[in-house]
């Protein structure tokens, strides 16, 4: 019975959001950061004058994690974890929860969709070392997706009332 | 999902800048001095300063070979992939020995070293007859060489099985991989090598029995096509054969340069690879490219030693990947 409460706490189910949002993002930013970064690392082994440009595109997929981070961030803020402690409903929880999701989702897909755009970009780059703009704005489009995902996650978070 | 390889890839991608251009091999047809072709290949990171005169370009190329390899097999490890090019040259060195113990006639001079057992123990094992220590596919297709030979006395018939083995074996190695892409080139070049085989015995031979035993399983164009095709008029030919018409009507309007349209109609198809950011297919064509880069140095060279004209030279280069 104690187990199934600690379930329904609303403290747990806003941590389990705050995880959520920095878990899946960050393994998505995390295998993105990877793949553009093989890629890179490929390119510079043969030309390694491309480095400064590479690490740009390495970096896009970054950002997913970040965004998740904040959410996260804001989440225990709400829940009262970070500073003077607030009475959280179940329900609350629930909502926080489901805040969370959003840009764990949208950053879990978003930032491997995103690796493999730069390191797409990357062959871009080893072709014409000119071309990085072009390589950076095909990889950066992808990066709506994740900013859809944060939009979404900081107006449900901002719906939130606690207290 | 297909898997992928950005590192690989991008470092293909690198060192397809690279590769000599068509213009670059217009360019080195029609230079005269030779000094000035050896200092562009050097550019193009050839080894020339590991012989002392430019006429062994053979040993250059051999090591730009031996370096090829070594680096596919270095950045991924689909082992299978370099075996698709190099298992062909084992069964050619087979066809060489089996061909020269016929004819009581030396082949060791003639053997090539660049496919996946070495000259020296291919040979070791032909002469002692210690098949067992080869692939169960190649010790097969000895055996039933051999047979076969000695029931029919015709030499043709060694080429024949053997070639039929090796594709057999190269489409083996390419379903290994799960990749659509090279599962279709070794289907194009299976009907590529029976078109040559078509337009061979349509000229010469006549004899549909010869295209018969000779013809590979495993490509796109059946066997009844091409029978149905030997007597066809030369008009209606390129109908016959979809996809492959425009290599056809070259065969047909310049039949001495039949081997270079079938190797520029596959080069066509690798050049589609440049679409892929980080899937397989560029290695894979990176590695058609060089093979063709070698065979075009070979091309220009000979061509230049041996005096030949620089139009019959460009006449023979190949297309390039870039």
């Amino acid at each position: 019975m104690e187990f199934l409460a600690g379930l329904a706490d609303g403290k747990f189910l806003a941590i389990l959001g705050a995880s959520i949002a920095i878990i899946f993002a960050g393994m998505g930013s995390a295998k993105g950061t990877s793949i553009a970064g093989q890629a890179a690392a490929g390119a510079v082994s043969e030309d390694s004058s491309k480095f400064g440009k590479l690490l740009v595109l390495q970096l896009l997929p970054g950002t997913q994690g970040l965004y998740g981070f904040i959410v996260a961030f804001l989440i225990l803020s709400k829940a009262g974890l970070l500073g003077a402690s607030v009475a959280l409903t179940t329900g609350q929880g629930f909502q926080l929860l489901a805040a969370g999701l959003a840009i764990g989702i949208t950053g879990l897909v978003s930032g491997v969709a995103q690796g493999k755009a730069a390191a797409a970009g990357v062959g871009i780059v080893a072709k014409n070392a000119d071309d990085l703009g072009k390589a950076i704005t095909l990889a950066a489009i992808v990066e709506t997706y994740a900013l859809l995902g944060l939009l979404i996650s900081f107006l449900a978070y901002n719906g939130v009332v606690v207290g | 999902m297909e898997k992928i390889y950005p590192y690989a890839v991008a470092k293909i991608k690198v060192k397809e800048n690279r590769l000599l251009t068509n213009a670059n091999l217009e360019q080195l047809a029609t230079e005269n001095n030779i000094e000035r072709i050896v200092s562009t290949l050097i550019e193009k990171e050839y080894k020339f300063d590991m012989v002392e005169r430019t006429q062994d370009y053979e040993i250059v190329l051999k090591q730009a070979e031996e370096d090829l390899y070594k680096l596919i097999k270095e950045i991924i490890e689909e082992n299978n992939l370099t075996q698709i090019f190099l298992s062909k040259n084992d069964y050619y060195n087979i066809k060489l020995i089996l061909k020269s113990e016929i004819q009581a006639k030396e082949y060791k001079e003639n053997l090539i070293d660049s496919g996946t057992i070495s000259k020296e123990e291919i040979s070791s094992i032909m002469e002692n007859k210690e098949y067992d220590r080869l692939d169960q596919n190649i010790k097969q297709a000895i055996k039933e060489t051999i047979e076969l030979y000695e029931k029919t006395k015709m030499p043709f018939i060694i080429d024949s099985i053997l070639d039929k083995a090796c594709f057999s074996n190269m489409k083996k190695l390419a379903e290994s991989i799960d990749n659509k892409f090279i599962l279709k080139y070794v289907e194009k070049l299976i009907d590529i090598t029976n078109i040559k085989t078509f337009f061979r015995v349509r000229k010469i031979y006549k004899d549909p029995f010869i295209f018969e035993v000779s013809y590979i399983e495993g490509g796109k164009i059946t066997l009844k096509t091409f029978k149905e095709s030997l007597n066809e008029d030369d008009q209606n030919l390129k109908y016959k054969f979809i996809g492959f018409s425009d290599t056809i009507e070259q065969a047909l309007y310049n039949y001495e340069n039949l081997d270079k349209f079938c190797d520029n109609y596959i080069m066509n198809y690798m050049k589609e690879a440049k679409l892929k950011a980080l899937t397989i297919e560029p290695i894979l064509a990176y590695i058609y490219a060089k093979q063709t880069e070698f065979k075009n140095i070979r091309i220009i060279f000979t061509g230049k030693l041996n005096k030949i004209s620089t139009e019959k030279i460009k006449e023979r280069l190949r297309e390039s990947y870039v």
